[in-house]
């Protein structure tokens, strides 16, 4: 089991990165989902901060894994017999899940920093952008705007539906391969080959 | 059923002579809250754990029954410490001058089989104001066979509105109605 890609499959590494992303985005949706309709603020409040920190540790993981994709830019070949529309849309599609996993942590980020319970002196008290309780995010806005902070509210919501959109495509995609072309798209990002 | 309603005021509200059976407030299953409502936002609950009660109750004089129930404003909490500490500030509860948030009630009116209304009149921030609480009976169990399976539970609710008694701030953020909850439930002595 090699770390490294080849022309037939994936290496451990990208599978690891892969799979616990996609494990971590799945629940990070449905858990922005469910707290965004909290009605009880305590609760909320609560589990926005654990968001916040798993949404750092998401954005950390995609600059890693998009690091670890430059570094080893040998990827496993697609199949010859695959159109040239699917082969453009496979690459757009996976330009796009990169940028989303990077623009809805971000848009997150700047949207509790630019919110006025961020800065110093908040009322009712103020809100850092704490990491699992051990360090805060920088905040690049040191007077809060609430406008601001609802703009990027919006990109990050808009972000998170066009995330689901290219999931629900990639997706569909994978078991299209797995189960009509029954080709080794699918089976090379479990098995490796 | 006005037999009903005795009974709900009998252990409501402790004899204070002779009565078949007194009762008492079982700490661990009854809570007092009320509902604070930012705008727009959704809801906090605040807690009052800690609390002192003393109770009334003739059966043959019902417009004599007397309740009173201190709650000790500096235990309020709402499962957040930056919250709490708020809530016993000087904007709200201010916690530190007036210690105790006191309900003394008035009279029990009875509306319906297992209903009722108590009015009363509620100290916050030394301002008193009457107050209206909807009685109702869920759990109604004094004659169970074994003695640790009798109680009678009830749920009382209202509303007081924080402007009457001075909590001002943040107007256009914290709705002013403050709804009231307790869950009463009483437990033979």
């Amino acid at each position: 089991m090699s770390v490294w890609n080849t022309t037939d499959g994936w290496g451990w590494l990208a599978r690891l990165f892969h799979w616990v992303m996609a494990l971590m985005i799945f629940a990070m949706i449905g858990f922005g989902f469910y707290m965004s309709g909290l009605d009880d603020l305590i609760a909320k409040f609560e589990l926005v901060q654990t968001h916040k920190s798993v949404g750092f540790t998401v954005f950390v993981l995609a600059l890693l894994r998009i690091v670890w994709r430059l570094v080893q830019r040998r990827t496993p070949a697609l199949p010859e017999t695959m159109p040239r529309w699917q082969v453009m849309a496979s690459h757009v599609s996976h330009v796009g899940l990169y940028a989303l996993m990077l623009f809805i942590p971000l848009t997150g980020w700047l949207m509790s920093s630019a919110s006025p319970l961020n800065d110093e002196g908040a009322y009712p008290f103020r809100v850092p952008n704490m990491v699992f309780g051990l360090f805060e995010m920088p905040d690049p806005f040191q007077s809060g705007d609430k406008d601001l902070s609802a703009l990027f509210h919006t990109m990050h919501e808009t972000g998170v539906k066009l995330l689901i959109a290219l999931l629900l495509v990639h997706v569909a995609a994978a078991l299209k391969h797995a189960i009509v072309d029954r080709d080794a798209i699918l089976r090379r990002m479990v098995r490796g080959r | 059923m006005r037999t009903m309603l005795k009974l709900l005021c009998l252990v409501l509200l402790l004899p204070v002579a002779a009565a078949a059976e007194t009762w008492r407030i079982d700490p661990s299953r009854t809570a007092i809250s009320v509902t604070v409502s930012y705008i727009g936002e959704g809801r906090i609950a605040v807690r009052f754990p800690s609390y002192e009660a003393a109770l009334r109750f003739d059966p043959d004089r019902l417009d004599a029954t007397q309740a009173r129930i201190t709650l000790d404003a500096s235990r309020a909490e709402t499962g957040l410490s930056p919250v709490d500490l708020i809530v016993r500030g000087q904007d709200y509860l201010h916690a530190a001058r007036f210690p105790g948030i006191r309900f003394e009630m008035d009279r029990l009116t009875q509306t319906g089989p297992s209903d009722a209304v108590i009015d009363g009149q509620v100290t916050i921030r030394g301002v008193t104001q009457p107050l209206r609480l909807d009685a109702k009976v869920v759990r109604y169990r004094p004659d169970a066979a074994r003695a640790t399976d009798r109680e009678i539970a009830f749920r009382l609710t209202g509303q007081v509105d924080r402007n009457d008694f001075g909590m001002v701030a943040a107007r256009d953020t914290i709705a002013p109605g403050l709804p009231v909850l307790i869950d009463l439930v009483l437990v033979p002595k």
